[in-house]
């Protein structure tokens, strides 16, 4: 796993939101689906038609492919990977920080991090995590 | 697609899995061709299936590898959901793996030279993805 979704601590609510429901529902008709075909192949292969074994192999490789499919898209964080990632991403990449500078709010957070130096210190670790290099993928290259 | 192209940074390592996606995307393709324009017609009109099943499983099992090559790339380029479903389901459509490969290689390039503009000091190796 990458920084992408480890920045994103063990969260159990991201198995029910809509997407991931989705991703189940597709899921379990896509695997019960593989298998069937993977059956329906052999049958084909002990048939006499020795072709039916590639397919039969086969079937089962592409319920593996959906099974990390579905991996992916529920442990992504939807806002940090797609397109709306990436829309994130250049705002927070744009040369001088995070956001468009001087917003009216920095006095009062130097105000706040002056009384609490715990905030500080996480405004302090959040802005060294939105300075790291973007990563463009889900693995660390 | 639907994000600006400028948004987009390709690094090397995209540039790689560009590479990758484009060998995978042109093989499946034209194996697929081969199959359901030559294959299909000699085993049902002549009754000769051995190119229909040679180039079946070939087809086949480089299919499975353009699954994981075009799940990577269309990943990095931050392709929205459904455009990667299909931009997937293309390798098993005579002819569409290879408009998909067109339509994200021009997406891909567009970024480069976004990029290049925004930021010329950076742009060693640009556009160095082929075509």
């Amino acid at each position: 796993m990458d920084s992408d979704t480890q920045a994103h601590p063990a969260n159990p609510g991201r198995w029910f939101t809509r997407r991931s429901i989705m991703a189940h529902v597709a899921l379990v008709i896509w695997v019960p689906g593989c298998a069937l075909a993977a059956w329906w192949q052999v049958g084909i292969a002990l048939g006499g038609d020795s072709l039916g074994w590639v397919y039969s192999v086969m079937w089962p490789c592409f319920a593996v492919f959906g099974i990390v499919f579905w991996w992916f898209l529920v442990h992504d964080d939807p806002d940090s990977v797609g397109a709306r990632g990436l829309r994130r991403r250049a705002t927070q990449a744009r040369p001088g920080g995070t956001d468009p500078a001087g917003s009216p709010d920095d006095e009062a957070i130097a105000r706040a991090e002056a009384d609490d130096p715990e905030l500080a210190a996480y405004n302090a670790y959040l802005d060294a995590l939105s300075r790291q290099p973007a990563s463009k993928g889900w693995r660390r290259r | 697609m639907t994000v600006p192209d400028e948004l987009f940074v390709p690094t090397d390592a995209d540039r790689r899995a560009l590479r990758r996606y484009r060998i995978l995307a042109y093989t499946t393709a034209v194996l697929l061709v081969v199959l359901v324009f030559a294959g299909v017609p000699l085993q049902v009109w002549d009754h000769q299936p051995w190119v229909a099943r040679i180039v079946g499983t070939a087809h086949g099992y480089l299919y499975l590898v353009y699954l994981g090559v075009a799940f990577d790339f269309t990943r990095r380029m931050r392709v929205p959901l459904l455009k990667m479903v299909l931009v997937l389901l293309a390798g098993t459509i005579p002819l569409c793996a290879i408009v998909a490969e067109r339509l994200l290689t021009r997406r891909f390039d567009r970024a480069v030279a976004a990029g290049d503009a925004a930021v010329p000091a950076e742009s060693s190796g640009a556009g160095s993805t082929g075509t």
